[in-house]
């Protein structure tokens, strides 16, 4: 579908919290040790607990005895914790230390003196806790084994590294950004403290630039570059946000207004590399420090995504905060020119096409030895992995955990924990469900409302034609003070943003709110008043008692942070799966990285005149935290790990540190998910989540550069085999390209993958091969590898189908294995009858192809043809569209002015369909503009079965053996040129009846399991000026089919854009 | 052995020589290189033909096919310049039409004339997918059918990759010998290397479609219109091939 800007709203935090916590008693930080040793010191005291100390070399936090251990510790640390239940926890710790950091009042440190659990308190300070939890989550800190330690500590790690992020700029009040150290060692923008950072590296060539809100001043040795990109953002003549700042300043976030939308690339930057001991509060609720991932790095911010005005932004709030191609090709390109070691992408992209601008930039980034992350997408759990080239590093999303929970007691139904950053207790208020507590009774409403009633919609949430489409939710669903005030409401999540349920409630009168969820997963949210997300089973029990007890009461505790509550990771239901749909032959997402619940800083909230102060430089705003999720915040902690890891091996490449962390990784815990998106699949999980510390010393990797990069394009297809390039260069076969990670898309009975291996050990190493995948017969040639340092050695992988069924994915692995290293790698595969191209193109008015078959069996195969037959050309008009469907609804209701339908008639038998438009066949496009016109084919019952979107009106829609009905093809006028357009579509539809141009097709007397053969096509006599198609159907063994579209446009055609659309960043 | 045969060869190639000056009909003769240019571009089934100048060429299909009955695709002209897009291994040194072999098929020249001779042409392994290691996998069969019966077969390596891994045209000078040759009919196919090194391509030993080939520029001489010159020329060839055959026998037990 249309690439509509993600919505941020969801996230948007209100940041009215009550803040008088501190009013009642005087709290301080202390850490509070436990009786019992740690896991990195334990040696089998407890009864049925192994040992978890490790004899030698690293702990693996992810074997079984570990996690029980780890298991054991956080119940006893729950258990104390409960003596001092009003206490916000700050930190848990199991691993090198047991115990936990919290702020307790006097009172409560003596009763802990007296718990004979305790072994220890002692008064916090220097602070030297690492809240922002995620490095240590990924122990980055771990004294000696972690990689912060490799790099002399997090006062180095990172050290001279350069990270550029393109995204929506800084927030330079931020202590993330400073370049100064105040007495106690902490990040400072006082120019009295001590200067902590040297000047940048000598080979540095950034610049700052200015604009408003942002002075060279802004920049310092920490934040040593700054520049924004609008070139193509001012081009598309929208109104931009009163809350942006056309300079490297991010836009304002949060507030009273929703159209405030800026603080991604804070985050992002101060995620990736932001200073350590940076003291961070949420609404004002701290929560320990933060750091980045790699602390000691340099950041260069490149600012391409801006806020503009939006009719249509899918949250109602008139603002859309997007990020044009062209602007971020042009910011990649200077980074790299700057010399930036790493840049983080957390912005989306093409999901099929690996030469899409912004992968070509950075095809040419990663060339130049730049370690590029990019964020996977938030389209989960569907399959829609974004940035699917090979030379990056692609991001999945997944949990960790440490968890923001409060316990929610529903006396009778029983006691709950929940995600939640309550801090306000409620001790046994009056209790009602949502559906209960509307103004018009539940039993009196229409269906719709009643669906609806228990979703605590705001008034501006019905307003809201995406969330409430037709209108079709009425007031008759609105809260009723009259029933309300004064309790606690029970609400549903989905459709509506978190926090706006929050605010329903508040709206009404409403005392709390116990959110049910929907099995999306729990996450805590700052709500504007006192509220508990529980699972979606728990709330099924309080619902049910609730809506049987008129008497019903709740009490809620105050939040805090525990750590192993929950299983983590898990993978994030939001994050994009794969298969790449670019090539299924190689695996995207490549990893998974913490990606929800991620507190970083962002941009202050603030209003018109706040924003002019800011801009004119008479107010200097406050720095502001949130805690976001998306896989635009797991992108910025491999960022980061590139960094660290490029500190230490200044030698190794782009791929080598790729494979050094997918190789090391391990795997998530299930998520439930059903079917090819479950989270422990190589489509969800990539390789797995990423275990920096041991990727720092993988022991192989598995390189790769520009040469294999471009084999890699011309044996996809994606150059021309007889282009300069690729007859300079070969071509291999996709599944050949030397990743970390083994996928083959179509197993013919047997496939053999090919890798090349380099030891990055320190020492001459053997290695030995281990494999497996369910239905195949696996070897690895050869099975054992002795390299010296340095050496390459190549071996093949050989599968031979034993009981594999056609079409289905298998799932399996390749490990190689010294004895200290463990060299891991994804190996999937797919069984298949025939292989072949969907599609051959020509512009010659006669000529042979030949194509190159792969077969699955042995036996006969027939062929079959249709064509070669011109297009058929209808001319149309059609006005801008504003459906928030994108058309969808009017297509189905048999088109409109600004929806043009055409119905298309496919026969019985058709072996293929296709309707295009080009922009050279556009108004716009004749007037020297450009018109943005979709497409959407829907068959005769009314489904989508094709829709084209790109950003001109380049569109086609292809249908191969399509079932015979009448269909309708609509041309949707997404941005005509001046608001109207005329177009002339190109539609063939192909059946065996269907003959022209002397076209012939052969395929193979014979084919062969696992064998090859040579399918030709011929065609002479063609009129120039004309678009022909044609269509070639090769039937194998158990009638299955393979559909190869033949198209020959003789019109000598123009070379066709291939834009996507405006693009958000995908958080 | 070998050394016996080239003794033998040469002996015939004096007969051969001999026979071409004693005949007139040999002065009408017309040598031409059937380079495809002007052709249709076609693909072909086994069994189905199309005619360049006095010369006709035949797809066959492969003899595993043919022994169990079946047809399919065995060849087509291929250009070089724009037939390659989805086989990534066109071989490289090309650039304009020539023809490939297919699938283990084979092509059948014959001359309308029902006599022709060969002596060179360029020719390429065609891999089926790209990215193979250079090697030789097999090598480019030519057997030519006599006017008097009897066959005569010659083969040779295909040539490696050049520094871009694509497989290369080389041009073969098939020798005097076997460019003095009068044949009713040559065909040409590919073998493929087996594990024991046998150049396979046979009804019991498929080579499964990947023994393939391109040919192109073969220099080809065939004599317009048969008349008594040409006749007496061929019962010369006959008694000079009668020859070898004997001699032939005669030598196989030295070796």
């Amino acid at each position: 579908m249309k690439l509509r800007p993600v919505s941020l709203g969801v996230l948007a935090l209100v940041t009215t919290i009550a803040t008088s916590i501190h009013a009642q008693e005087v709290r301080r930080p202390y850490i509070v040790q436990l009786a019992d040793k740690p896991v990195a010191t334990y040696t089998g005291e407890v009864a049925g607990l192994p040992a978890t100390k490790p004899a030698s070399g690293k702990l693996n936090v992810s074997a079984a005895d570990v996690q029980a251990y780890m298991a054991y510790l956080d119940q006893k640390q729950a258990s104390v914790q409960a003596t001092v239940a009003n206490a916000p926890v700050l930190y848990q710790y199991n691993t090198v230390f047991n115990g936990f950091a919290a702020l307790l009042t006097d009172a409560e440190v003596r009763a802990l003196k007296k718990n004979s659990e305790v072994a220890a308190i002692t008064v916090d300070e220097p602070r030297k806790l690492e809240t922002n939890y995620t490095p240590k989550f990924l122990g980055l800190d771990q004294p000696g084994v972690g990689l912060w330690d490799k790099l002399g500590g997090k006062g180095s790690a990172g050290e001279n590294i350069v990270i550029g992020m393109v995204d929506s700029g800084a927030w330079p009040e931020s202590p993330s950004y400073a370049d100064r150290v105040d007495a106690n060692g902490r990040p400072t923008h006082d120019p009295s403290g001590t200067l902590a950072y040297s000047a940048p590296p000598a080979d540095w060539h950034g610049a700052c630039e200015t604009g408003p809100g942002f002075t060279e001043a802004h920049c310092n040795n920490k934040l040593i570059g700054a520049r924004f990109f609008n070139a193509s953002f001012l081009a598309q003549n929208k109104t931009p946000h009163y809350s942006d700042f056309a300079s490297p300043r991010d836009a304002l976030r949060g507030g009273a207004d929703a159209g405030n939308k800026g603080g991604h690339g804070v985050h992002t930057s101060t995620t990736a590399g932001g200073n350590a001991m940076v003291a961070a509060n949420l609404g004002g609720i701290p929560v320990g420090d933060a750091s980045g991932v790699a602390p000691r790095a340099r950041l260069a911010v490149y600012k391409v995504c801006w806020s503009y005005l939006d009719a249509g932004a899918d949250d109602g709030s008139g603002v859309s905060n997007s990020c044009f191609t062209s602007d971020s090709v042009k910011a990649i390109e200077k980074a790299v020119q700057d010399g930036v070691d790493v840049i983080n992408f957390s912005i989306s992209g093409s999901q099929t096409n690996v030469l899409d601008s912004v992968e070509v930039a950075f095809f040419n980034a990663a060339s130049a030895g730049v370690f590029v992350a990019a964020s996977a997408g938030n389209s989960g759990p569907g399959n829609a992995v974004a940035h699917i080239s090979p030379w990056l590093t692609t991001v999945a999303a997944s949990t960790h955990n440490r968890f923001m929970g409060a316990n929610v007691t529903v006396p009778g139904a029983g006691t709950f924990q929940g995600a939640s950053y309550n801090q306000t207790v409620l001790a046994d208020v009056p209790t009602i469900l949502a559906r209960n507590a509307t103004v018009t009774p539940y039993a009196s409403m229409s269906a719709d409302d009643q669906k609806a009633a228990s979703l605590c919609y705001t008034d501006n949430d019905r307003a809201s034609p995406s969330l409430n489409p037709g209108g079709k939710i009425t007031a008759a669903t609105r809260l009723d003070p009259a029933k309300v005030t004064g309790k606690v409401v029970v609400c549903d999540r989905g459709v509506t943003a978190r926090v706006d349920k929050g605010a329903a409630v508040k709206t009404a009168g409403g005392a709390g709110m116990i959110l049910a969820d929907n099995g999306a997963g729990l996450v805590a949210d700052l709500h504007v008043l006192p509220a508990v997300h529980v699972s979606a089973a728990d709330g099924a029990t309080i619902k049910n008692w609730v809506g049987a007890h008129l008497d019903a009461t709740t009490s809620m505790t105050k939040a805090a942070a525990s750590v192993g509550a929950t299983l983590a990771p898990v993978m994030a239901n939001f994050s994009s799966r794969g298969p790449n749909k670019g090539d299924l032959n190689t695996l995207k997402p490549d990893l998974t990285a913490p990606g929800v619940d991620i507190i970083a800083s962002v941009s202050g909230p603030g209003d018109q005149a706040l924003r002019d102060a800011i801009a004119n430089g008479t107010v200097v705003p406050d720095p502001a935290w949130a805690s976001l999720q998306g896989t635009s915040m797991s992108s910025p902690h491999v960022a980061g790990l590139g960094a660290l890891l490029k500190n230490l091996h200044p030698d190794w490449s782009p791929a080598a540190i790729k494979s050094a962390l997918m190789t090391t990784t391990y795997g998530t815990y299930n998520d439930g998910v059903a079917g090819m998106s479950n989270g422990q699949l190589p489509w969800a999980q990539g390789a797995g989540h990423v275990q920096p510390n041991s990727a720092a010393d993988p022991g192989l990797v598995y390189d790769s550069g520009r040469t294999d990069w471009l084999r890699y394009l011309c044996g996809l297809g994606k150059l021309a085999a007889n282009s300069a390039t690729c007859t300079t260069v070969g071509a291999i076969q996709p599944y050949n390209l030397n990743l970390p990670s083994l996928t083959i898309a179509e197993v013919l009975g047997k496939a053999t993958l090919t890798r090349t291996v380099t030891n990055v050990g320190g020492a001459e190493a053997t290695y030995t091969a281990s494999a497996n995948l369910p239905g195949y017969t696996v070897t690895v040639s050869p099975s054992t590898l002795t390299l010296a340092p340095g050496a390459q050695g190549t071996f093949t992988v050989n599968l031979t189908n034993n009981s594999a069924p056609q079409g289905v994915w298998r799932y399996g692995s390749l490990t190689w294995s010294d004895g200290a290293h463990t060299v891991r790698s994804p190996l999937t595969a797919k069984a298949a009858m025939i292989s072949a191209r969907s599609e051959i193109t020509s512009e010659a008015t006669s000529g042979t192809q030949a194509m190159t078959i792969g077969t699955g069996y042995t036996g006969g195969i027939t062929v079959k043809k249709a064509g070669l037959k011109p297009a058929n050309r209808t001319t149309g008009n059609v006005v801008t569209d504003a459906s928030p469907d994108g058309g969808v609804s009017a297509c189905k209701a048999g088109g409109s002015a600004s929806v043009v339908a055409t119905n298309v008639a496919v026969p019985a038998g058709a072996l293929a369909a296709r309707f295009q438009l080009k922009d050279e066949d556009t108004s716009g496009f004749k007037a020297g503009a450009i018109d943005d016109l979709d497409m959407l084919v829907l068959d005769g019952a009314g489904n989508v079965v094709g829709n084209s979107g790109s950003a001109t009106a380049n569109e086609m829609v292809t249908l191969t053996a399509p079932a015979a009905g009448n269909y309708r093809v609509c041309v949707i006028g997404y941005a005509p040129h001046n608001g109207s357009a005329t177009y002339t579509m190109s539609s063939w539809v192909l059946s065996t009846a269907d003959t022209g141009g002397n076209f012939k097709a052969t395929a193979p007397a014979l084919v062969f399991t696992g064998g090859t053969g040579t399918v030709a096509t011929s065609w002479s006599g063609l009129a120039p000026g004309y678009s022909y198609m044609g269509a070639v159907q090769l039937v194998g063994a158990g009638n299955v089919s393979s559909t190869t579209v033949v198209s020959v446009d003789a019109t000598d055609p123009l070379p066709a854009a291939n834009l996507a659309k405006g693009q958000a960043p995908a958080n | 052995m070998i050394r016996t045969r080239s003794l033998l060869q040469s002996t015939l190639a004096t007969a051969l020589l001999s026979a071409a000056v004693w005949a007139p009909g040999a002065q009408a003769s017309i040598t031409s290189m059937l380079d495809f240019e002007g052709v249709t571009p076609v693909a072909l089934n086994g069994g189905e033909s199309f005619s360049v100048g006095d010369y006709r060429l035949t797809a066959m299909d492969s003899p595993l096919a043919q022994a169990y009955g079946f047809t399919g695709g065995a060849g087509q002209t291929m250009d070089g310049a724009s037939s390659c897009g989805v086989i990534v291994a066109c071989p490289s040194g090309d650039a304009s039409r020539y023809y490939a072999g297919t699938n283990d098929g084979s092509v059948n020249i014959t001359a309308a004339a029902n006599d022709l001779q060969i002596s060179s042409l360029k020719y390429a392994f065609l891999a089926p997918i790209g990215g193979l290691m250079d090697f030789t996998y097999g090598q480019l069969v030519l057997t030519g059918t006599k006017l008097n019966g009897g066959t005569i077969t010659l083969s040779r390596d295909f040539a490696g990759q050049d520094p871009q891994g694509n497989f290369m045209f080389d041009t073969w000078d098939l020798g005097a010998d076997f460019a003095k040759e009068h044949f009713s009919s040559l065909s040409i196919s590919a073998c493929l290397f087996n594990d024991a090194a046998v150049c396979i391509n046979s009804a019991t030993d498929s080579p499964m479609n990947q023994a393939q080939f391109a040919i192109d520029d073969l220099q080809m001489t065939t004599v317009p219109e048969p008349g008594t010159a040409a006749l007496l020329a061929l019962g010369a060839i006959g008694m000079a091939m009668s020859a070898r055959r004997r001699l032939a026998n005669k030598a196989l037990p030295q070796a």
